[in-house]
């Protein structure tokens, strides 16, 4: 059963076309990893998936949500209830400690619970920097904090955007071990990388090139 | 636990990001202290003006309808002003005396108080002892006296030819007829005139209008006129003062409502990262303008606080140095400027909080 169903996606940005009559099906619980060339229109993909942006033609359909017709507060409920999302650049917010940078995404989904905050950071191996400004925090630290929040709902599809390009080789390591558990857990993931040993590691590779797939 | 998290971000971003939050701050502190400072001033404006109008003379004199004032007469004025609010007051007896067989006025008073309401006299010596008088500045050229010379004062009709010896303790200078006048006082009077309770004039430097008390003191069967230029003066001093104070207070607010406006404005930019997040996270637009305005709100807040206290202690300080006389804490500003710096803060935070609505995460987040 199909989790996203792209059709005839086309996306624009005055008179550049970043995505041209792109289809796509991803089964629940499958691995797609997305590669290409900066500009290919990767990042615009996982925006119109993670219901971020809208396409300028077809249809997105998430979670049995048509996104291409859905108002901007639908797209806010539909990403608070179904996504994870993971940065290349981690986007933690500085003057929040580790733990309270999860608890933010509890917040905007439901109720904010710490015992399960700090589960998920221990589920990362980051329970003894709870505590922890993200400013003290390393870049594999902060992109796990980033991974730990992204799971703290629960949600039926994980984006990431170039997880491990920031990151050095054990840090990559570990949070693709996360993946891993995350994807024998049942959840679905989409990782954009450039890197084919990442891109390996799931179970369909789809290719990005000038906006189409090839 | 909604509602606590809320706090606990709001706490963050005040606290842990202070290098911000103290400029926001200190804009609405700054702003604050002035308006605080302005308002303290202008609101106790009338009590103060009056205080140092009533230091030019007199704004009620009070006389006989013909002839001296009884002392039933003084009594019931007494009686009259029992609740007035009273910077000076003084009783003065007028006498023809001659002073080597010279005829000249002399006025007996208590200097002390005729000082109160007469604090334009200018006296070069001391205030006169027993049996001891004050010379006008005009006698004593007349006579050539000096201070410290024994003078002898005689009623004008008396034939006698040893009178009352009196040392010269000072010389009056006042511009007006006191300086042709010799200033005694009450007991000299009496020892040269008789007649203890002989009352000519009372002067009253009063706190506020004077109009209603005049028609009190008519009710009583004497004469009360109000010195009306000084009234004149004092309301259009006040009224041009006061509304100078009200326009530096307004063109204040206004700076201040542009300054924690840019502030905040510059605040949303450089954070335009973290609520981009916060929107793909799952932010509504009106939990973003929340927090935002519970931010500002809460720097407003603190800075009006601080504001508040250096603005009541430098209109305190201005006070004491521009008036020479304390100003009385008003408390009651001390709330109404929290409510103004947290009302300035939650409009100027409406720009950025607009400028946040407009924050695209796809492209902010995607660095594209």
């Amino acid at each position: 059963m199909s989790l996203i169903e792209l059709n005839g996606v086309a996306k624009a940005y005055g008179d550049l076309l970043a995505l041209d009559d792109v289809s796509l099906s991803v089964a629940a619980g499958e691995w797609l990893s997305i590669m290409g060339p900066s500009g290919s229109g990767k990042t615009t993909l996982m925006n119109l998936i993670g219901a971020l942006d809208t396409p300028t033609a077809g249809t997105v359909v998430l979670d049995g949500h048509d996104l291409s017709r859905a108002s901007a507060r639908e797209l806010t409920q539909i990403r608070r209830q179904t996504i994870g999302l993971i940065f290349q650049k981690f986007h933690l917010i500085p003057q929040l400690t580790a733990i309270e940078n999860v608890m933010v995404a509890q917040y905007y989904h439901s109720l904010t619970d710490r015992a399960e905050a700090f589960a998920a950071l221990e589920r990362v191996g980051l329970a003894e920097r709870a505590d922890h400004l993200p400013r003290q925090l390393s870049g594999g630290e902060q992109q796990r904090v980033c991974v730990a929040r992204a799971l703290i709902n629960c949600p039926k599809l994980v984006l990431a955007d170039e997880p491990t390009g920031n990151l050095d080789e054990e840090n990559e390591a570990q949070v693709l071990r996360l993946f891993a558990e995350l994807h024998q857990g049942g959840t679905t993931l989409i990782v954009v990388t450039h890197d084919p040993a990442v891109a390996a590691l799931g179970g369909r590779t789809v290719k990005l090139s000038h906006g189409r797939i090839k | 636990m909604a509602r606590s998290f809320f706090f606990t971000q709001l706490r963050a971003a005040v606290f842990r990001r202070r290098s911000r939050a103290i400029a926001a701050a200190l804009a609405v502190a700054v702003g604050t202290t002035t308006l605080t400072a302005l308002t303290s001033v202008a609101l106790d404006l009338h009590d103060q003006l009056a205080r140092q109008l009533r230091a030019y003379g007199a704004n009620l004199v009070v006389t006989a309808e013909a002839g001296r004032l009884d002392a039933a007469q003084v009594a019931a004025a007494d009686t009259a002003l029992a609740d007035a609010e009273l910077v000076g007051q003084a009783v003065y007896r007028y006498e023809n005396a001659q002073l080597n067989w010279q005829p000249v006025e002399l006025l007996a008073t208590d200097v002390t108080a005729a000082l109160s309401v007469r604090p334009y006299w200018d006296i070069s010596g001391e205030l006169p002892g027993a049996n001891e008088v004050l010379l006008g500045r005009d006698v004593a050229e007349l006579t050539d006296t000096g201070v410290g010379d024994e003078i002898t004062l005689l009623p004008l009709d008396s034939t006698a030819l040893t009178g009352v010896p009196v040392r010269v303790a000072g010389i009056l200078v006042s511009g007006g007829a006191e300086d042709a006048q010799i200033v005694a006082n009450p007991a000299t009077a009496v020892e040269l005139f008789g007649q203890p309770d002989a009352v000519d004039l009372i002067e009253y430097s009063v706190v506020g209008d004077p109009q209603p008390l005049a028609r009190a003191l008519q009710q009583q069967g004497v004469q009360a006129a109000v010195v009306k230029r000084l009234e004149g003066s004092q309301a259009q001093v006040q009224q041009a003062l006061g509304a100078l104070l009200w326009l530096v207070a307004a063109l204040v607010l206004t700076l201040m409502l542009l300054c924690v406006a840019t502030t905040t404005l510059a605040l949303v930019a450089q954070r335009q990262g973290e609520i981009a997040l916060r929107k793909a996270l799952g932010a509504s637009d009106q939990a973003v303008r929340r927090e935002i305005l519970a931010e500002s709100v809460t720097l407003g807040v603190l800075g009006g606080v601080v504001g508040a206290g250096l603005g009541l202690g430098l209109a305190a300080l201005a006070n004491q140095q521009v008036f020479g006389h304390p100003l009385a804490p008003q408390w009651l500003l001390l709330p109404a400027a929290l409510v103004v710096a947290a009302g300035v803060t939650a409009v100027a935070a409406w720009p950025p909080v607009q400028r946040a609505r407009r924050v695209n995460p796809a492209i902010v987040l995607s660095g594209e």
